[in-house]
């Protein structure tokens, strides 16, 4: 047996006009799952529209709001750590750019000679500018009176200290201590 | 919602937009009933309804600066909801379980009254397991539309579905549950005349 539309015209609580609701009782009057069908819909529906709404345990907004908290401290944290992935990713870019061409043309034994060449003369290097640091403070230091050194620590601990201040407010959210 | 509701939430969402983080906790307070509902009825179970609509407002906070103030606040609420809900049964293939594979968890009752546990409970969990027979977005179609009141215009709308997708769901749902519950009722009748033939003999 057919059971469209009538099927329809019940579940779906549809108005019915005069025509359909005469072809819907003869229908019911013929077919025995039909009723069966409407009937089982009307006792779901009974019991759904008899069910409250659920409520979650008191404290909700409070647990809302510890959660804003540890999202936002995630979100900056992801960030800061992206910031600082974007800028490894390009200084490796640039690196790669500039000795990839230059690797490619060198043997193994070529790369590890050029490495071992480029460490030593970085350590010259630096030994130089540690000289030219002592020289410098040997023959300036006794010419300039005590003020200007004090007024130069000065400076150089107050940049140091907005630098971390800096630092900690883009790294660590508004109200989060951890 | 008369107009002094309507005034109130669109100060507390005009103040939330604007990066007030008190104002967005009020309208947590005031939510927080109907989408912990909608997403206990779409999971079944307590502890994780509690995790989506947690979720859910934070999805909510996240995207407040592209909420249209044309909608009704909320529709666009429950429309997270339900499209989160949607997504964790869809990750844990909870639909492909069966029925009674579900755990027997109960909704918290914030007051508790000895009265009306045992029948409650039943019915709660008969509720339950009808509403996990059904597949995700019929799930969120029935509960919209009888927990929620929402016209199937507004259903298309937080489902992104067409009206008449919306239509052909909410009927296969009711169909679909209607036959869930005849069959619960032969399986009854069938347990009680086993018991009645057991108790005769």
């Amino acid at each position: 047996m057919n059971h469209q539309p009538f099927e329809q015209w019940m579940l779906d609580d549809e108005d019915l006009d005069q025509e359909q609701e005469r072809a819907l009782q003869e229908h019911l009057r013929s077919c025995e799952s039909c009723p069966q069908l409407v009937h089982s819909w009307q006792a779901v529906r009974h019991e759904i529209e008899a069910e409250p709404q659920v409520a979650p345990i008191p404290g909700f907004t409070p647990r809302w709001q510890a959660r804003l908290v540890k999202k936002r401290a995630e979100q900056q944290r992801r960030l800061a750590w992206g910031i600082f992935g974007l800028c490894l990713g390009i200084a490796l870019i640039i690196v790669g750019i500039v000795y990839i061409p230059e690797i490619a043309r060198l043997s193994p034994a070529e790369i590890l000679a050029n490495l071992l060449y480029n460490v030593t003369l970085f350590l010259a290097k630096a030994n130089q500018t540690r000289g030219i640091i002592e020289l410098f403070t040997g023959s300036v230091t006794p010419a300039l009176p005590i003020a200007i050194w004090v007024l130069a620590a000065s400076s150089l601990s107050a940049l140091s200290l907005s630098w971390i201040f800096v630092m900690w407010k883009i790294v660590v959210p508004k109200g989060v201590r951890s | 919602m008369n107009s002094t509701d309507t005034e109130w939430l669109e100060a507390q969402v005009n103040a939330a937009r604007q990066g007030n983080d008190e104002a967005f906790s009020r309208l947590v307070e005031k939510f927080q009933t109907p989408i912990f509902n909608l997403c206990y009825r779409m999971l079944g179970d307590a502890a994780e309804a509690e995790d989506a609509a947690q979720e859910s407002f934070w999805r909510a906070y996240q995207s407040l600066k592209r909420y249209d103030q044309k909608r009704p606040f909320a529709t666009w609420l429950l429309s997270i909801s339900a499209h989160f809900c949607i997504d964790q049964l869809r990750k844990r293939h909870l639909v492909a379980l069966p029925m009674d594979s579900l755990p027997e968890e109960e909704a918290p009752d914030p007051a508790p009254n000895p009265e009306s546990s045992y029948n409650q409970r039943e019915e709660q969990q008969n509720l339950r397991k009808l509403l996990s027979g059904l597949n995700p977005q019929d799930r969120a179609a029935i509960i919209m539309r009888y927990w929620y009141d929402l016209s199937e215009e507004e259903i298309g709308e937080a489902l992104s579905l067409s009206v008449s997708a919306v239509k052909s769901r909410l009927h296969r749902a009711r169909r679909k549950l209607a036959q869930m519950c005849q069959t619960k009722q032969a399986l009854t009748v069938q347990a009680v005349r086993r018991q009645h033939e057991s108790s005769a003999l």
